[in-house]
């Protein structure tokens, strides 16, 4: 395939409100997440950490106003950061070449939530609360369509918790089939009850920090974020090669133990793009930190990659971000490139000892051009992303 | 703007199939691909995707579990949301991990592939009223990158009555099955996506199911008519499927 440039990108998550924060604190091995929820309409009746933007997200001018929920704002946010980019494309390309590829697994949930509780005491809905602008998975892609004035394809993705990861390989085939020519691509997802009581529900919250491929892991911690990456046909720098995506066809919630379906993504982007497996210098894992999840990617990064990629977690630095984690970690993947340094897979020491693959205990020099990036979901959805520093 | 230049990457309809809840038809789609248990769990969205993708991959003669899948739908498991959302309001205890596992935007996607032991590439999307154009371009750009045989299911519950308050439409879901070109037969309809320039603004409001498209488009391509046919309504932005 054609590469798809990234020429510019931004991320928001509990590491920080900007591209530079969020990655100075990545750098340094902080972590974003803390104990209990940080909003009291949220507080669930369990213990856990989770991964909470600060502060107040930005008011949506008027003329988007009708698309009000903190989904939106935070899609408002990241698309303020790289504005300038995303103008100097539209100029190059032109608006009907300029296509827009989100993806979100909440959505405006949250408001839902509200909404559904209003309709339940028979009282009115919320102000300005409507399925289409506000519920809707859609809105965020059409908020951005009409806050950049383009008119190319819009749609979201949304296959769960590797929706975004799907966006950006989505984007990737609207440039190489030549129905667009920029996109503007990535995901965001913002905390609600039902994400954090079903995940509960499912076993799977860790009670304390996450330790993703620590003999100890427990479970994962929610997180809400999302990074937005805008992709050309042409550029310089870090540039997505390919992607591989397989479906488990296994169990709704539980990878294949095997991770047969995880290693055939991995091959595929490896086949898409001619990039060989000895040639990939780090792995950004999809280390949620459950048991089940981390042993079926240990073994199927080991048995396409054995010992050779530094492999790292960075769910332990934001949480799991869900259907914003796929392009949070991609946007890591070029900064990785950019930077030639690999983050320290936080939490995850010691890792368990039998696992087959060779762990960033510490912040690394990144020694090669190509860096592979995991993201797997419910209903049995794998996608691996290919990225390298230049095209081969 | 076409999408699909006339020399190459057409797409070439192998098969197609239509489910909708009108008067005479049965309250719940068979949906053979799911087995009895699996059945009796599944939402009205995912027994209508079951139906569609299973009748219309039959037609085009794929094998069973081989194909990959786009699925499209503006609201997704609206249904079995609601449901969770009615559970969350006595204690966080009574929310189910089945219900909630099945409550994600791809959970006919899972759960179709589970039932047909598909490992293929599947994707879900949403958007809006716009949701059928979009699966049919996404459904270009992955045949156009990959040229392997794809089943494209669009499909619409219909609204939750309390956080919709205008008149209830009906369910309704279509599926598409494509072959690459190396496959394709003199009786394949041969189709082009086309972005027309002169797009109008999207529609604000819910009167019909985002999807109602479904209905017309699926007759309009068992009729065999050659020409032009507007994915979008009077007043959505302009993509178009033609028929060569």
């Amino acid at each position: 395939m054609s590469p798809a440039f990234c020429t510019d990108f931004t991320l928001c998550n509990a590491l920080g409100r900007s591209r530079t924060e969020v990655l100075n604190k990545l750098a340094a091995g902080q972590t974003g997440l803390q104990p209990g929820v940080a909003s009291a309409s949220l507080e669930p009746p369990f213990s856990t950490c989770v991964g909470h933007i600060t502060g107040v997200l930005p008011a949506l001018p008027p003329a988007l106003a009708t698309y009000e929920s903190r989904v939106a704002r935070l899609t408002f946010l990241l698309a303020r950061d790289i504005a300038a980019s995303v103008h100097k494309a539209i100029a190059r390309w032109g608006p009907r070449r300029v296509a827009v590829v989100l993806a979100t697994s909440t959505g405006g949930l949250a408001e839902t939530e509200t909404a559904h509780r209003a309709a339940l005491r028979d009282e009115p809905l919320p102000p300005g609360y409507g399925l289409l602008r506000t519920h809707s998975l859609a809105a965020t892609a059409e908020l951005l369509q009409a806050m950049f004035a383009v008119s190319g394809p819009a749609f979201v993705v949304s296959t769960a918790c590797s929706s975004s990861a799907k966006a950006l390989a989505s984007a990737h085939r609207l440039l190489h089939t030549n129905v667009a020519d920029a996109v503007v691509a990535g995901g965001v997802d913002t905390l609600c009850s039902l994400t954090l009581n079903g995940f509960a529900a499912l076993g799977i919250l860790s009670p304390t920090m996450c330790k993703p491929f620590a003999a100890d892991r427990n479970g994962i911690n929610i997180g809400e974020g999302g990074a937005l990456l805008l992709l050309e046909r042409e550029g310089q720098g870090p540039a997505l090669l390919a992607s591989g995506e397989t479906s488990d066809a296994h169990h709704m919630s539980a990878p294949d133990p095997t991770g047969h379906g995880a290693e055939q993504a991995m091959r595929l982007a490896l086949q898409h793009s001619g990039v060989l497996a000895a040639d990939v210098g780090h792995l950004n894992a999809h280390g949620t930190g459950t048991q089940l999840n981390d042993a079926a990617e240990a073994m199927a990064i080991a048995r396409v990659f054995g010992r050779g990629p530094l492999v790292a977690s960075t769910k332990g630095y934001t949480g799991h971000l869900l259907g914003a984690a796929g392009a949070t970690e991609a946007a890591f993947c070029v900064a990785a490139l950019l930077d030639q340094c690999v983050p320290a897979s936080l939490g995850s020491e010691p890792p368990q000892p039998d696992l087959e693959i060779t762990i960033a205990s510490q912040p690394q020099r990144l020694a090669s051009p190509f860096v592979l990036s995991n993201s797997f979901a419910f209903g049995g959805s794998n996608i691996s992303l290919l990225f390298g520093a230049d095209t081969p | 703007m076409n999408i699909t230049p006339k020399d190459d990457g057409l797409l070439h309809l192998a098969g197609m199939a239509l489910w909708t809840r009108d008067a005479g038809s049965e309250p719940l789609p068979a949906a053979a691909m799911l087995n009895p248990r699996a059945r009796g769990r599944a939402s009205l969205l995912t027994l209508m995707f079951a139906e569609v993708v299973g009748q219309a991959a039959a037609e085009a003669e794929f094998e069973h579990g081989s194909f990959a899948t786009v699925y499209g739908s503006s609201f997704g498991e609206m249904e079995r949301l609601i449901e969770l959302l009615h559970s969350m309001q006595g204690s966080a205890s009574e929310v189910s991990p089945l219900r909630f596992q099945t409550s994600v935007h791809n959970a006919a996607a899972g759960q179709i592939s589970i039932a047909s032991k598909n490992t293929a590439f599947s994707t879900s999307i949403a958007a809006g009223n716009n949701t059928v154009a979009m699966g049919f371009v996404e459904a270009v750009a992955w045949m156009k990158t990959y040229a392997q045989p794809l089943v494209l299911a669009l499909g619409d519950e219909a609204p939750p009555a309390r956080l919709h308050p205008g008149e209830p439409y009906a369910p309704i879901a279509a599926a598409f099955a494509f072959v690459p070109p190396s496959e394709a037969r003199p009786e394949h309809a041969r189709l082009q996506v086309h972005l027309n320039e002169a797009g109008g603004p999207p529609r604000a409001g819910l009167v019909h199911n985002p999807c109602a498209v479904l209905q017309p488009l699926t007759a309009w391509l068992a009729a065999g008519s050659v020409g032009v046919f507007s994915l979008s309504g009077a007043a959505g932005s302009a993509y178009c499927i033609e028929r060569l």
